[in-house]
C-alpha cells in the first residue's frame, strides 16, 4: 500500500475548484514529481494535502484518512510540507525556526541532535543561528525552510517549489540536498516544480497536472524523454 | 522637594495601572494582532464580579481569584464566538465587535450594579496608618502590592514567550500563521490563549485599582486611552515596553501636570498624546517595538 | 420575465435606469417635507449632518485605507469655528462653513503628516490622541469656546419669506441646507474617486510600493486626503452647530468617532451610498433602543445590534442590498473592444516575429463607459 494515496481530489478557493478529480500515489522512499505550468493547480493540490484548503475527495497517508484531519494532524502523522515561497518565519531567529519546526516532538535530546545535525548540514546557517531569519538570503532561506520542514521528523516531505527565485548554482545544490535527504534517510519527497530538467534528474516517478487534472504516473526517465514534454516545460 | 517625591510617587502609581492595562492590550496584538477596545471594560466587569463575591462574604484575595478565572472565560468566549468566526484578517469587523462589546458590557454591569460608585475592599489594609515612607512621601501598601503584581505578570509573560515552547509557537502564529499550521501549531488555540491571557491579566487589575478610584463603570475608559498609549509609545509587540511606557506616562504626566501650570488638569491626557506623537515620529515602531524587516 | 434582468452597461435601458434611481432620489428628498411632521424632519437632519460626516471618513478610510480614530475631532473643529464666528463675530453661516472647512483642512493635513510614517496600529492610536484632545482642547481654552459650560446661541436663520416662517419654516430651512451640503460632499467625492486621482488612492491604498514605483506622489496623496476628509467632516460640524444650537465639548468625545466608525462600517466601506445610509443608521439606532427600553438597556441592545450588524453584513448595507440587487437586476459591463484585429494575424512560429503589418488596427468606437456608477 502507498505511503500517501490520493483518489478523486477536488480542491479550490471559495466557489471555484481548481483541482478536479485527481488521483496520485507516493510510496515510501520514492520521489515523485507533479510537473505543470502556473495555475495548473499544483499549489492547491499540495494545499490541499496539507489541510490547508478545504477540499474533498479520498486522501489516505499511511492507511489513515486525512481528508478531514486538520493541518496539525497531519503534521504529527508525519507529513511535512515545504511551502512556495519558503514560508519563513521571519521574526524569529534561525535557530528558532528550527526549534518551532519540532513543535510536534517532544523529545528534547532528540530536539537538540537534529538541531545540531542540521547545522552541520548547512553550515551556512549555523553561521547565522541568533539572526533573524527575515534577513537571510533567498538560498538560506531555502536551506532553513528544508531544515524546518525536517525537524518534525516526517515520513513523506511535500516540497512547493522549491527552485522558485534561486540561482541555477544554488537551486542545483537544493536538488542535490534533496537527493540526499532522500538517499541517506529513504525520505519519501514528492515534489512541485516547473523547473522540469533538475527535478526529474532526482525523482523515481511523475505526474504532469494541467488545469486541474493529472494523467497517469510515468517513469521520471520515460517524463525526461518525451518530447512533447521537453517542448512544453522544458523550452526546447 | 517634597512635592517633587509626592508628584513623582503619584505619577508611578498612575502609571503602574497604565502599564498593567497595556500589557492585556500587547498580550492580544501580540497573538492576534488586534486592538481589543474592550479591554478596559472587560477588566471592570471583572472587577464587578469580585465586588459582587466579596458581598457574599467570599474573602478578597479569593474574590480576585475569582475575577481572574471570570476573565481567562470571558476572553477564551469572546474569542471563540466574537473573533474567529469573523476570520482573524477582518480588522474592522473586529475593531466594531470590540466597540460593540465595549458598549455593551458597560451598560450590563450599569443594569447590574446600578450606576452608583461602589466601594471595594482592598487586599491590605487601608487605614491612615497603612504606608511606607518613600522620600517623605507616602506609599500606600495597596500601591505597593500593585506594582509588584505587575512586574511579576511582567516577568512570567516574558519568560513564557521567550523560553517556553508554548512561547515559542505563540511567536511563530503572529509571525507566520500558515507556517505555523504546516508545523503542527493549532492556530486557532493559541489565539484564544492570548486573548485570554490578556482578559486575565485585566481581571487581575480591575479588582486592585477599584478601591483607589471606586469602582464605577466608567473607571476603565480613560485608563484604556493612556494604556493604549502606553503600547502604542513602548511598542504594540514588546510587553516590558508597554509597561516600561506606561510608567513614563504616569510620571511625565504628574510632573508636567504639576509644575507647568499651562497644561492644568485639563491637558494631562493630551501630555502623554503629544509625548506619544513626537516619540512615534522618531521611531515609527515605538520605543521598543521591533521594526519588521523583512527582505522580499 | 425571468429575475435577474440583464441589462448592458451603456444601453438605453441602462441609462433609463440610471436617470430614474437619479430621478427618485430627487423626488423623495423633495417630497419629504410634506410628507412627514416636522419634529420627523428634523431628525432626517440631524441624520443628514451624520452621514456628510461620514462621508468625509469613508474618504479617508473606506477609500483611502487609513484608519482614523479620532474623526469627531475635525467634526468639533468644524462645529467650533462656526459657531465661535457666527455667535461672537456675526458672521454669515456659510462663509463660517466655508471657514470652518479651510480650518479643517489644514488641521487634517497637519494629522496627516504623522501618517507617512507610521504604520497600522501606530496611526490608529495617533488619531485617536488628536480626538481625544479635542475635548480637553475645549475646555483648556474656555474664554474662546465657552469651556464645559458650553457655547449659545447658534442659528443660521431662514430668509424672512412666507415659505420658511415659524419653527416649521426654520426646520425645513435647515433639511434644505443639509441636503445641499451633502450633495455638494458626495458630489466632491465622486469627482475625486472617479478620475486619475481616484485611482492614485485606490493604488495607494491596495499596494504601496507599487503605486509609488508606478508615480504616485504618496505625501501628496495621504496628507491631502487627510484634508479633504476632514475638511467635509468640518462641514457636517458646522452644520451640527447651527442645527443644535449649542455646542459642548462631551459631544465630540471617542463616542462620536465611535458612531461614525460605525456608520461608515455598517453603511459599507468605499462605496458613495454606504455612508449616507450609514448616518441614518448611527442616528436612528441609538433612537430606537432609547425608545424600546430605558437607560443602561439601551446601551445594551444598541452594543448587541453593533455586533449582530457586524455578523450579519459583513459588506454593510450597501453590500447587502447590492447582492439582493442582484437577483433582480445584473448589469452586465461592456466589453472593451481591442486595438486589433488578430484574426487574420499569421500564426507564429519559433523563428519568426510577429509581422506588424499584418495586424489591422480596428476604428476606435466611442469613448468607453464612465468608470465609475
Amino acid at each position: 500500500m502507498s505511503l500517501l494515496q490520493i483518489e478523486d481530489l477536488h480542491a479550490g478557493y471559495g466557489a471555484a475548484d481548481i483541482v478536479h478529480g485527481v488521483d496520485l500515489t507516493v510510496d515510501e522512499g520514492e520521489v515523485v514529481v507533479l510537473l505543470g505550468a502556473n495555475g495548473a493547480g499544483k499549489t492547491t493540490t499540495m494545499r490541499a494535502i496539507s489541510g490547508l484548503i478545504a477540499r474533498h475527495g479520498s486522501l489516505r497517508f499511511d492507511g489513515t484518512d486525512i481528508s478531514r484531519a486538520a493541518p496539525d494532524e497531519i503534521v504529527r502523522l508525519g507529513l511535512a510540507q515545504v511551502p512556495q515561497g519558503r514560508g519563513t518565519i521571519a521574526d524569529l531567529t534561525v535557530e528558532e525556526n528550527l526549534r518551532a519546526g519540532a513543535h510536534v516532538r517532544r523529545d528534547k535530546q532528540g530536539i537538540a541532535e537534529d538541531i545540531t545535525r542540521w547545522f552541520d548540514t548547512y553550515p551556512r546557517l549555523a553561521e547565522r543561528r541568533k539572526q533573524q531569519a527575515g534577513l537571510l538570503s533567498g538560498g538560506e532561506q531555502q536551506m532553513l525552510a528544508i531544515s524546518r520542514a525536517m525537524m518534525s521528523r516526517p515520513r513523506l516531505l511535500l516540497c512547493d517549489e522549491p527552485s522558485l527565485g534561486l540561482s541555477p548554482k544554488l537551486t542545483q545544490e537544493m536538488f542535490a540536498s534533496l537527493s540526499r535527504i532522500n538517499h541517506e534517510m529513504r525520505m519519501a519527497i514528492l515534489l512541485v516544480e516547473q523547473n522540469a530538467t533538475l527535478a526529474l534528474g532526482i525523482a523515481d516517478r511523475g505526474y504532469l497536472i494541467e488545469v486541474g487534472h493529472v494523467g497517469a504516473s510515468r517513469s521520471a526517465a520515460d517524463l525526461a524523454g518525451d518530447d512533447a514534454i521537453r517542448a512544453a516545460y522544458l523550452g526546447y | 522637594m517634597d512635592l517633587l517625591v509626592a508628584r513623582l510617587i503619584d505619577g508611578l502609581n498612575n502609571g503602574v495601572i497604565y502599564g498593567f492595562l497595556a500589557l492585556a492590550l500587547v498580550c492580544v496584538y501580540r497573538s492576534t494582532k488586534h486592538l481589543n477596545l474592550a479591554q478596559g471594560e472587560m477588566a471592570m466587569f471583572c472587577a464587578f464580579i469580585a465586588y459582587a463575591a466579596t458581598q457574599a462574604g467570599v474573602p478578597v484575595v479569593f474574590a480576585i481569584v475569582i475575577a481572574i478565572a471570570a476573565g481567562v472565560i470571558m476572553g477564551g468566549v469572546v474569542e471563540r464566538v466574537l473573533v474567529r468566526p469573523l476570520g482573524h484578517d477582518a480588522d474592522y469587523s473586529i475593531l466594531l465587535v470590540t466597540i460593540g462589546l465595549f458598549l455593551a458590557l458597560n451598560a450590563t454591569a450599569g443594569i447590574i450594579w446600578g450606576g452608583e460608585p461602589l466601594a471595594f475592599p482592598t487586599v491590605f489594609s487601608s487605614g491612615a496608618e497603612d504606608y511606607i515612607g518613600v522620600l517623605g512621601s507616602r506609599v500606600r501598601y495597596q500601591q505597593l502590592l500593585l506594582a509588584v503584581l505587575l512586574a511579576a505578570v511582567l516577568a512570567a509573560i516574558l519568560a513564557l514567550f521567550k523560553y517556553t515552547k508554548l512561547g515559542l509557537a505563540m511567536r511563530t502564529a503572529t509571525s507566520n500563521p500558515e507556517s505555523a499550521a504546516l508545523l503542527g501549531i493549532r492556530v486557532n488555540r493559541i489565539n484564544a490563549l492570548g486573548w485570554m491571557m490578556a482578559a486575565a491579566v485585566g481581571g487581575l487589575l480591575g479588582p486592585l485599582v477599584a478601591p483607589g478610584t471606586t469602582l464605577t463603570t466608567y473607571m476603565m475608559f480613560t485608563f484604556l486611552i493612556y494604556a493604549a498609549a502606553a503600547a502604542t509609545l513602548g511598542g504594540f509587540d514588546s510587553p516590558g515596553g508597554a509597561v516600561l511606557a506606561g510608567l513614563i506616562i504616569g510620571v511625565l504626566e504628574s510632573l508636567i501636570g504639576g509644575y507647568v501650570s499651562f497644561v492644568g488638569s485639563d491637558l494631562k491626557l493630551a501630555v502623554a498624546l503629544v509625548l506619544l506623537l513626537i516619540v512615534l515620529m522618531v521611531r515609527p515602531s515605538g520605543l521598543f517595538g521591533s521594526r519588521r524587516v523583512e527582505r522580499v | 420575465m425571468a429575475l435577474p434582468i440583464t441589462v448592458h452597461e451603456g444601453t438605453m435601458p441602462h441609462r433609463g435606469i440610471r436617470l430614474g434611481r437619479v430621478a427618485l432620489v430627487v423626488a423623495v428628498v423633495l417630497a419629504l417635507p410634506y410628507v412627514v411632521a416636522p419634529y420627523r424632519l428634523d431628525q432626517v437632519t440631524g441624520a443628514l449632518i451624520l452621514a456628510i460626516a461620514a462621508v468625509g471618513l469613508n474618504l479617508l478610510s473606506g477609500f483611502g485605507g487609513q484608519i482614523s480614530l479620532g474623526h469627531a475631532a475635525f467634526f468639533g473643529f468644524g462645529a467650533y469655528t462656526t459657531g465661535i464666528l457666527v455667535t461672537d463675530h456675526g458672521w454669515y453661516p456659510p462663509v463660517a462653513f466655508v471657514l470652518g472647512m479651510l480650518v479643517c483642512f489644514v488641521v487634517g493635513v497637519l494629522v496627516g503628516v504623522p501618517a507617512l510614517r507610521l504604520r497600522g496600529m501606530y496611526l490608529a492610536l495617533v488619531t485617536l490622541a488628536v480626538g481625544v484632545i479635542f475635548p480637553s482642547l475645549v475646555r483648556r481654552f474656555d474664554s474662546l469656546t465657552g469651556g464645559s459650560a458650553g457655547l449659545f446661541g447658534i442659528s443660521f436663520d431662514a430668509p424672512d419669506h412666507a415659505y420658511f416662517a415659524g419653527r416649521a419654516g426654520q426646520i425645513l430651512w435647515l433639511y434644505y441646507v443639509a441636503v445641499v451640503a451633502l450633495a455638494v460632499s458626495c458630489l466632491l467625492v465622486w469627482n475625486i474617486m472617479r478620475g486619475r486621482t481616484g485611482r492614485a488612492i485606490v493604488a495607494l491604498r491596495d499596494n504601496e510600493p507599487a503605486a509609488i514605483v508606478m508615480g504616485v506622489d504618496r505625501t501628496v496623496v495621504r496628507t491631502v486626503l487627510f484634508g479633504i476628509s476632514a475638511a467635509i467632516a468640518g462641514l457636517a460640524g458646522g452644520l451640527f452647530a447651527v442645527d443644535t444650537g449649542i455646542l459642548t465639548p462631551d459631544s465630540f468625545s471617542l463616542l462620536f468617532t465611535i458612531y461614525l466608525l460605525v456608520a461608515m462600517v455598517l453603511g459599507g466601506r468605499a462605496s458613495f451610498w454606504g455612508p449616507i445610509i450609514g448616518g441614518f443608521v448611527i442616528y436612528y439606532l441609538p433612537l430606537w433602543t432609547g425608545e424600546l427600553t430605558d437607560g443602561p438597556a439601551a446601551g445594551v441592545l444598541f452594543g448587541i445590534l453593533i455586533i449582530v450588524m457586524v455578523f450579519t453584513l459583513r459588506e454593510g448595507v450597501v453590500g447587502g442590498l447590492g447582492r439582493l440587487g442582484a437577483r433582480v437586476l445584473v448589469v452586465e459591463p461592456r466589453r472593451p473592444t481591442p486595438r486589433f484585429d488578430l484574426s487574420e494575424a499569421p500564426p507564429v512560429s519559433a523563428d519568426q516575429g510577429i509581422e506588424p503589418a499584418a495586424c489591422q488596427p480596428r476604428q476606435e468606437t466611442a469613448a468607453g463607459a464612465p468608470l465609475a456608477d
